[in-house]
């Protein structure tokens, strides 16, 4: 049998991919696949194979999708014969393909869509060499996401400063990241970057900036003055020589024998330094363009820290996400919580997370969420 | 994400974005946004007066298009800002890269400048 594919002449760039879409494969070579089309799961896909598989908002559902509209086992998709076939398990909001509710089991064109309530996916047909490069792109990906975790460090303890913090990576891994480390007897620095975009790009740009600041060497740089570290950070990591790749950044070193925080933002939402009364708080922001999109002098701040002060370091996504109620949550949401009162026996960060949680659309994060929580004795 | 394109001037294009430059936005408009912008070797007034949201990949788009303008030797200027969009322009200090103005003649003003 003559596959389709080599009958189109190997110049033909994006003329070739249509054609090869649009051709019927042979059944042994096609690999099937649900991929979720907007909303925050965006690109998730799920394999379709020849046992029956129940999509469903819980387990036990084979492919769970968290979304209220959906019966807990709402539709069944398998393949036979080299064709995905879709039926509805009397849900209670139907699933419709290509607009219309279906009533029997029905064999899906490539390409087409499926609605379940406000869930949209869309059914496509891929060959084996096609599903195998997906497949290694989102091994590449966790591969990336597993060299972020692996650098953030462990909380801290005991000493003069104490830190929790969460991390949860989006599906498509943001740029999430963070650290600290003690830079002498009486100096602690304190980081949390966001590289713009997602994807192993994004991950591993966010890699190469966290080793640069866990080396504790900055080439041009004194890493106790952050001003000092944004212009050097700047200075090696133009957005031209790096992929077109930018970061923001909240830097801040914390001495602990004069109880003063020096700190740069740069192109980063502001911390937040709540008082010992727990109803304060102070935002530390300082005005820089984020790193890597200009070469120029940077501004830093201080502030005494007082006793019993706690500060928060977080990444857009702690607050930038889709509410429940439609909608935008937004920066001026989220800051309120950071005043409300502490859960027993529940860590700050993960008080603030699962707020979050509650808040936000169900499903996973839209974007990396990390949120640091300082406490200073 | 809707994207519209008219003149301004003979050397000014206009750009009008509507709707949310969110991650969905972003992708929906950002090679038509880029194209439009960088394509006609002149100028542009960038009308955000209907955009109601931006996050982290929509500061990304403009200020990668904001980049290739100035290598190329074109300004290009922000007008008509919502609030709630300046306060996130503010907080990355974007107007330290991109010139922003109250509304189009002022920012066609600044084109002049």
């Amino acid at each position: 049998m003559t596959d389709p594919r080599q009958s189109v002449p190997p110049d033909a760039g994006g003329t070739h991919i249509m054609l090869a879409r649009a051709a019927p494969l042979p059944a042994t070579c096609a690999a099937h696949f649900l991929v979720v089309a907007d909303g925050p799961s965006a690109g998730q896909r799920f394999r379709v194979g020849e046992t029956p598989q129940v999509i469903g908002r819980a387990p036990p559902a084979d492919i769970v999708i968290e979304e209220p509209a959906i019966s807990r086992r709402h539709c069944q998709v398998r393949e036979a014969g080299g064709v995905a076939i879709i039926d509805d398990l009397g849900s209670t909001n139907g699933t419709l393909v290509g607009d219309a509710r279906i009533a029997a089991p029905t064999a899906l064109d490539d390409g087409a869509l499926i609605d379940l309530g406000p869930v949209r996916l869309r059914y496509e047909r891929l060959s084996e060499a096609e599903a195998e490069a997906l497949a290694a792109a989102e091994r590449d990906l966790r591969q990336a996401q597993a060299y972020v975790t692996a650098l953030l460090p462990a909380p801290v303890t005991t000493g003069p400063i104490l830190i929790d913090w969460v991390y949860h990576p989006c599906a498509r891994v943001g740029g999430d990241g963070f650290g600290y480390r003690q830079m002498s007897e009486t100096s602690f620095a304190l980081y949390v970057l966001d590289v713009a975009g997602h994807g192993t790009g994004a991950a591993m740009h966010a890699v190469s900036v966290l080793n640069t600041l866990r080396r504790g060497t900055l080439a041009g740089a004194d890493l106790r003055e952050p001003a000092s570290v944004v212009a050097a950070l700047n200075a090696q990591y133009p957005m031209e020589a790096h992929g077109d790749l930018f970061f923001t950044l909240w830097y801040g070193v914390f001495d602990t024998s004069q109880r003063v925080l020096s700190f740069a933002s740069a192109g980063h939402h502001a911390a937040f330094l709540r008082a010992p009364d727990g109803a304060r708080l102070a935002p530390l922001w300082t005005r820089n363009v984020p790193v890597g999109v200009a070469n120029r002098p940077a501004q830093a701040a201080r502030v005494r820290v007082v006793p019993g002060c706690r500060l928060y370091l977080f990444s857009d996504g702690a607050f930038e996400f889709t509410p429940r109620d439609g909608g935008r949550h937004a920066i001026e949401q989220f800051v309120p919580l950071l005043t409300a009162e502490a859960e027993f026996a529940t860590p700050e960060p993960e008080r603030l997370w699962r707020a979050n949680r509650a808040r936000a659309r169900p499903g996973p994060p839209e974007d990396d969420v990390s949120i640091v929580v300082v406490t200073f004795p | 994400m809707e994207l519209a394109v008219a003149d301004h001037a003979a050397d000014v294009q206009l750009v009008t974005l509507t709707g949310r430059l969110d991650a969905a936005g972003v992708e929906r408009v950002e090679t038509r946004f880029t194209a439009a912008v960088v394509a006609p070797s002149r100028h542009a007034l960038i009308d955000l007066s209907a955009v109601s949201f931006i996050g982290s990949l929509g500061l990304r788009m403009l200020i990668s298009v904001a980049r290739t303008m100035h290598r190329r030797g074109h300004k290009m200027v922000l007008f008509g800002v919502d609030p709630l969009v300046r306060g996130v322009l503010d907080s990355v200090a974007l107007n330290d890269l991109i010139p922003i103005a109250n509304d189009r003649a002022a920012a066609a003003a600044m084109l002049a400048g």
